[in-house]
């Protein structure tokens, strides 16, 4: 049976028959590693994806190397397999989400569903043209038959029977979706995999950042603006806070003269006079209402305010386009933050690893999933918003 | 909360002319007020003073540069209740109709406040439409809509300003929607050969009236007439209806002159400084009470000819901080003082609002 003929939507690539349950395999596959090898190389020989970074990135994440690396430090010697067909509803905002997704599913074993965004993308484009060149090759034929990108302009029926028959079902955000999509029945066995909307923030050691050289420094902030702007700063991942540990000091200036140079001249961060309307109200409407903001300051791309006390509830400090709000205190215990609020990504700079473990034991953070350094706050990998997706969305068959 | 703003500040709207000023001039009647204006709100609102505060406008002003004022976004008062007065001195609540979310604003007068705006607009129009008396007016829109007891919108409080101006007040549009030809006819034959005025929103004026079926079959003559209309452009922009399109074709079919049709530019939160088209040109102006500056992305002055966001300034508010406030319209300065048309003070045109952007973000699956 074929998914695309009973239907209405749009084939991408791939195909799907549905009663196609031997191309679910053991995880990391060999077959799908020489696949995955094969589309890294094509898309990164490729002279139309040089331009898009993100692409080239996805490239080096699915190479051979990469993926056996995963495999070796995390389930080797491990016996799992696919769960069966997994339903991925991705972003409609940011290009090649889905692909990730895709990937996790497919080496964790299943065949896929992938719902793309309508939006046309460039390097999804350059995407599905350099994978639908692949699936003509005879021994990539399985993998053809089984995993299917589709386009559909958002239905109930549609995404209620793709949700009907599935064993994994993952959806990106955002909360109203998530709500919406849960009004489906899945199967009693379905496995879901769910990223809510996410705050994140940023820890930045101030006595190390003092001693830090000029050059250091400019990397510091290149990191940190990397972070901030994918998308405008509204990437799950982008920090909205700042908790700055010690005193200002001339570096901390510094830094922000820097970021506010790389956003003043980087292309890719640009805002519509809409974008540039809402920011300064969203500046007024907090303004007015907050006695707790200490100091602000408004240069051309940036918004800062500085808190005077942390609010309950710091989801709300959010807006994006280039706007920060920071907190100054003296030491890491000292923070104390609503820890249960949902919190994705923190990152870190000038603290070491040791000491988020103390505070991770002492404080049970079960709002917090990830700790990583400033500069790889998106950088992908097989765990994800508490996730280790791997083993979520393959099974261990046990063998006594 | 302090007391009014000033005794006898109700007496500069008393000026004997309105577009006299030269930019000198101007420069420092405006900018003596509306420090003061702003030091008052200050004072007098807390919402705006915390704004102020963030915006680095501790200290009381003194001798600000017009283009250096602290100003709000118009669509703050979609959001906040800002007033500078005592809850009980609130005579009246105006409310905008939403374009973002479908907010209203809601605009707070007391009653000088209210005095002050029916007199600038007084004012304007006469300076403008060259009326001595009021005159039968014709309004296209439907009478429940506008008397509409629930809420005070930008419909009822278009009408409310203009009727100061009219008499035999006739509402064209029937409780079905559409124009009511019966009743045009004969609001016509009564005035025969007198000065009328007709008025609508734009959107309206011209689906409803100039290119409704049924008027265009009766052709009405309307030489006497004067047509005032306001509201924005954005729907006619749609089907491509230019200014001069409009003008054109209302000239041509109803024996009107073009410079008898006048569109006019103004907002809620500041009703009473209003900007309407001058007879030689379709630039809006300002009078001495209202200014305006267009600003570029980092909210920095702009300089003549240079598209930008609409930022105005108004003496007028006195019981809400809406003396300075940036609009979501672009628009562009042309010129200053030297309009062919006489009058003094700055000229502009409107040339749209911003556009809504798409958010971007890695969620939202639902397109």
């Amino acid at each position: 049976m074929q998914l695309t003929k009973y239907l209405k939507v749009k084939k991408l690539a791939g195909a799907l028959n549905l009663n196609n349950s031997q191309a679910v395999s053991e995880i990391f596959d060999k077959t799908k590693c020489d696949f995955l090898e094969d589309l890294s190389k094509k898309i990164i020989n490729d002279k139309n994806s040089k331009k898009f970074g993100d692409l080239i990135a996805f490239a080096f994440w699915i190479r051979k190397k990469n993926i056996f690396s995963i495999k070796k430090k995390n389930y080797n010697n491990e016996i799992r397999t696919g769960r069966g067909l997994t339903f991925h509803i991705t972003p409609s905002n940011v290009a090649l989400n889905f692909a990730y997704s895709f990937v996790v599913s497919f080496i964790s074993g299943n065949t896929n569903i992938v719902r793309v965004s309508n939006r046309d993308f460039e390097q999804n484009k350059i995407f599905f043209k350099i994978l639908n060149n692949i699936l003509k090759k005879k021994k990539y034929l399985l993998i053809k038959k089984s995993n299917i990108f589709i386009q559909y302009k958002y239905d109930n029926l549609i995404s209620e029977k793709l949700s009907s028959m599935c064993d994994n079902r993952i959806i990106w955000g955002s909360d109203k979706t998530i709500n919406q999509m849960r009004k489906f029945n899945l199967k009693p066995s379905c496995m879901e995999v769910l990223f809510p909307d996410k705050y994140s923030l940023s820890i930045i050691n101030l006595n190390n950042i003092k001693k830090t050289n000029d050059k250091k420094l400019r990397e510091i902030a290149f990191k940190f603006f990397n972070d901030s702007f994918l998308f405008n700063q509204n990437s799950c991942t982008s920090p909205h806070l700042i908790i700055w540990l010690g005193k200002s000091n001339s570096n901390y200036f510094k830094f922000w003269n820097i970021l506010d140079s790389l956003a003043s001249n980087n292309k890719n961060f640009y805002l519509t006079d809409k974008n540039v309307y809402d920011k300064f109200d969203k500046f007024c409407q907090i303004s007015a209402k907050n006695n707790n903001v200490s100091a602000s300051k408004i240069t051309s791309k940036l918004y800062r305010m500085i808190l005077s006390k942390l609010p309950k509830d710091i989801s709300n400090l959010r807006h994006g386009d280039g706007y920060f709000f920071e907190f100054f205190t003296n030491k890491l215990e000292n923070i104390k933050l609503n820890l249960n609020a949902k919190i994705q990504t923190v990152t870190y700079f000038g603290l070491k690893k040791i000491e988020f473990k103390k505070f991770i034991r002492s404080k049970k953070p079960i709002g917090i999933n990830r700790i990583v350094p400033v500069g790889r706050a998106s950088e992908f990998n097989e765990f994800w918003d508490g996730y280790d997706l791997v083993r979520v969305l393959s099974k261990k068959i046990e063998l006594r | 909360m302090s007391k009014s703003i000033n005794k006898n500040y109700g007496e500069i709207f008393q000026e004997e002319k309105i577009f006299h000023l030269s930019k000198y001039e101007k420069n420092i009647f405006l900018k003596f007020h509306l420090n003061k204006l702003t030091n008052y709100h200050k004072d007098n609102c807390f919402e705006y003073k915390n704004i102020c505060k963030n915006l680095g406008y501790n200290k009381q002003l003194k001798d600000v540069e017009l283009g250096k004022l602290p100003f709000i976004p118009v669509s703050l008062f979609k959001n906040l209740d800002l007033k500078s007065v005592k809850e009980n001195k609130i005579i009246k609540v105006m409310n905008s109709s939403g374009t973002t979310n479908n907010k209203v604003s809601r605009i707070f007068l007391d009653k000088e406040n209210s005095t002050n705006q029916v007199q600038v607009l007084k004012r304007i129009f006469s300076e403008v439409t060259k009326f001595e008396q009021r005159v039968p007016m014709l309004i296209i829109d439907n009478k429940e809509r506008v008397f509409k007891k629930e809420s005070f919108s930008a419909r009822s409080a278009a009408f409310f300003g203009f009727s100061k101006f009219g008499r035999d007040y006739t509402f064209l549009i029937n409780n079905k929607g559409q124009a009511d030809t019966k009743i045009l006819k004969s609001f016509l034959k009564k005035n025969i050969n007198q000065k009328i005025l007709i008025f609508g929103f734009t959107d309206s004026i011209w689906k409803d009236f100039f290119t409704n079926q049924d008027v265009l079959k009766i052709k009405p003559d309307l030489k006497d007439a004067t047509i005032i209309h306001g509201g924005g452009w954005k729907k006619l922009e749609a089907e491509k209806i230019s200014t001069n399109k409009f003008k054109d074709f209302v000239a041509k079919n109803f024996n009107i002159s073009s410079n008898k049709v006048i569109n006019y530019y103004g907002m809620i939160e500041q009703t009473g400084s209003i900007f309407f088209e001058c007879e030689k040109n379709d630039y809006f102006h300002t009078s001495i009470f209202s200014d305006i500056i267009v600003r570029n992305k980092d909210l920095k002055e702009l300089g003549k000819n240079k598209k930008g966001f609409i930022q105005l300034l108004s003496v007028l508010p006195t019981s809400y901080p809406g003396h300075s406030l940036l609009t979501e319209d672009i628009g562009i300065v042309l010129g200053e003082d030297d309009c062919n048309c006489g009058k003094k003070g700055k000229y502009f045109k409107v040339l749209g609002r911003v556009k809504k952007s798409e958010i971007r973000g890695c969620s939202d699956a639902i397109d």
